[in-house]
């Protein structure tokens, strides 16, 4: 009954209720929204890589080598020599590897050089694998295989012959360029939703093949040119690598080989479990998290506030009202009652409408942010977070009912049933 | 307007022992913080009885009939509504009685305007299980309706209250009063905003639904033209000695 009062009486005041419904639904939607984006950028992140015990590189940061190695950001400042590569690709302990050949680039994309191991046993979000949308991992020296995004962004079709360029500078003129060694599109990858999509990827022999006629990193003299023509796999070596990932054969030994690394004695190298970097790099990111989550807090605050103003400043104009009910019956607490609920509804309704303004504006913004930003939010149901966060909300908006629900009991035990106008 | 048929005579919600609608004895009462508005050494309005209740501003009216519907809590003396002496009761008991057996009807502004006027007249079968078991298992909206009809409204049942005349608002109040035939019916100067011609058809109405009910109607006003229709009168300045008001 007092439930049915409550809404037809909310309904009976439509723009007031609208307004609030949408200030309500507007601060549950940013709260919830900021919630998705942060747990979605921090599943993104933490998915880009997965079944890779160690990465390797020349020492440096940690955090330094797991942002150039997995997310393709800064450069490297040591290279790891192909003997010291060698050395743990074959070591006992050692299930797999992937070498890096970081360096290069391709209209701003990077290139990598690896080998077929990273099409066979590069994992990211648990177990899933890269994949072909078309064609097949590089086979000669001149073979590029695309990332989704590069793909897509560059209109590169299969077959397509595309230059690369020295650095992460667009060289123009073949200056410091690789003008004269075009490479073939052999292959492009399914998307991944992770870095892999913004990379383009050649073998450590197409790499090396660029840079061949190269003298300590400048481009060659005119008249040293090597052709392309004239490179072969075997006249090719292989010198050294930016980087590379690691699986142990035991878990268990990724600790004892992250020690062989470090204490290498040959030449500097470090290793980093990419979890545990993971997550400092995601500490450091953390606090924009945080801010962005009091922003949304303080926002649903003010909603409510409006809240509770809208419920307030009507009850002097329903004091006629509630000597009515008063006169049909209903007593006091009722009253009382009968205002929690409409804050109760306001908030639950507006709550609602929030859940569905996120997940109309996320399936709407999607492909919209996964085309501009190259950042791919997974829409996930909600998550125990946003229950706790909705339980919160709606045990306050009842609380907050209490407010006017105090102040027209007085105004009914101040008016009983004389009606004031 | 149909008067009720006097075949359809059925007994009120309650009845008292020894006949008393209202019996008042030694009632004093006084707000928080004010002087003595009230002092009543004996009122009585027997069952089934039309009063009129009559008296200037400042005579505490407004104060009585806060007490005798239980909105205002007797602290001295003996209330007795219907056999229910109301000094005993907590405040929600006092509010269930309402509900259960006391009709109300206001100057004007009687309706609640979110509500349709069907809905403004079953609003006490909502609000009281009594009310609507009274109604002997018939469906309030059909009861609704049917009061509706007596009270020349059976075309507006679906309307916005908002729409109505004040003469039918006030006919609507009657009818919500009515519903589910409580044994006292309280109204306060219901017919102030009327004009003559309907100020006599709305009390046919009153008259004609409290004697199908064996309602016993406590009618408040200043308009003394309207006495000689009823069977008793009271002023009430003769029976409160704390009365203020000047005549």
């Amino acid at each position: 009954m007092l439930l049915h009062l409550a809404w037809k009486s909310l309904l009976n005041r439509k723009l007031t209720t609208l307004l609030t419904l949408a200030s309500i639904a507007c601060s549950v939607g940013l709260l919830l929204a900021v919630e998705q984006v942060r747990t979605g950028a921090r599943d993104a992140f933490a998915n880009t890589i997965s079944g890779t015990d160690l990465i390797v590189g020349g020492r440096s940061g940690s955090i330094n080598l797991l942002l150039y190695s997995v997310f393709r950001i800064g450069n490297a400042t040591n290279n790891v020599s192909y003997e010291a590569y060698q050395h743990f690709a074959n070591h006992r302990a050692v299930e797999w590897t992937i070498p890096y050949s970081l360096g290069d680039s391709h209209k701003g994309y990077r290139v990598v050089g690896t080998t077929s191991a990273f099409y066979e046993h590069y994992r990211y979000y648990g177990d899933r694998k890269v994949l072909f949308a078309s064609g097949a991992p590089t086979e000669g020296i001149f073979d590029v295989v695309l990332g989704s995004d590069a793909a897509r962004v560059l209109g590169y079709k299969m077959g397509d012959k595309i230059t690369l360029s020295h650095g992460m500078t667009e060289a123009v003129g073949g200056a410091a360029g690789h003008d004269d060694k075009p490479f073939t599109v052999t292959g492009i990858l399914a998307k991944t939703g992770t870095p892999i999509d913004r990379s383009l990827y050649i073998s450590l022999y197409g790499m090396e093949a660029i840079h061949v006629d190269w003298q300590e990193g400048a481009p060659p003299m005119i008249g040293e040119e090597i052709a392309a023509s004239e490179i072969s796999k075997d006249r090719l070596e292989i010198h050294n690598v930016t980087a590379f990932l690691l699986r142990a054969k035991r878990r268990i030994d990724s600790l004892r080989l992250q020690r062989e690394v470090n204490t290498y004695a040959a030449e500097p190298l470090m290793a980093i479990l990419p979890g545990v970097t993971l997550a400092e790099l995601w500490n450091i990111v953390g606090y924009a998290e945080d801010a962005l989550r009091i922003v949304s807090v303080l926002v649903v605050i003010v909603g409510f506030l409006g809240m509770l103003v809208a419920i307030y400043t009507t009850l002097e104009e329903r004091r006629r009202e509630m000597a009515i009910l008063r006169a049909v019956g209903v007593g006091q607490a009722k009253i009382a009652t009968l205002l929690i609920m409409e804050s109760g509804l306001l908030t639950v309704v507006g709550s609602l409408l929030g859940i569905s303004l996120v997940y109309g504006a996320a399936f709407a913004a999607q492909p919209l942010i996964e085309q501009h930003f190259g950042l791919y939010l997974p829409i996930r149901a909600l998550g125990q977070v946003e229950y706790l966060y909705l339980i919160c909300l709606w045990l306050a908006g009842f609380a907050l009912g209490v407010v006017p629900a105090w102040k027209a009991y007085r105004n009914s035990l101040a008016d009983g049933l004389s009606i004031r106008l | 307007m149909k008067p009720a048929e006097p075949a359809t005579l059925q007994a009120p919600s309650r009845m008292a022992p020894d006949g008393a609608a209202i019996d008042i004895r030694d009632l004093q009462f006084a707000y928080r913080t004010g002087p003595r508005v009230l002092d009543i050494s004996a009122f009585r309005v027997t069952q089934g009885e039309h009063a009129f209740l009559f008296g200037p501003s400042g005579s505490g009216k407004t104060t009585l009939l806060g007490l005798i519907s239980g909105v205002l809590e007797a602290r001295q003396g003996s209330l007795n509504v219907l056999g229910q002496n109301l000094a005993t009761l907590s405040p929600a008991a006092r509010d269930r009685f309402r509900s259960a057996h006391i009709g109300y009807i206001f100057q004007m502004f009687n309706l609640i305007a979110y509500l349709s006027v069907e809905e403004n007249i079953m609003l006490p079968c909502q609000v009281s299980s009594e009310r609507r078991e009274r109604l002997g298992g018939a469906d309030p909206r059909g009861e609704a309706r049917r009061l509706a009809e007596h009270l020349d409204l059976g075309p507006y049942l679906r309307r916005n209250v908002l729409e109505l005349s004040v003469g039918q608002q006030q006919r609507v109040a009657a009818a919500r009063a009515m519903i589910g035939r409580p044994a006292l019916l309280i109204a306060d100067e219901p017919t102030s905003a009327l004009d003559y011609d309907h100020r006599g058809q709305f009390l046919d109405l009153l008259f004609a639904q409290c004697n199908a009910a064996g309602t016993t109607l406590l009618f408040v006003s200043h308009d003394q033209t309207l006495m000689p229709r009823f069977e008793r009168q009271i002023a009430l300045r003769e029976v409160n000695a704390a009365a203020t008001g000047v005549t």
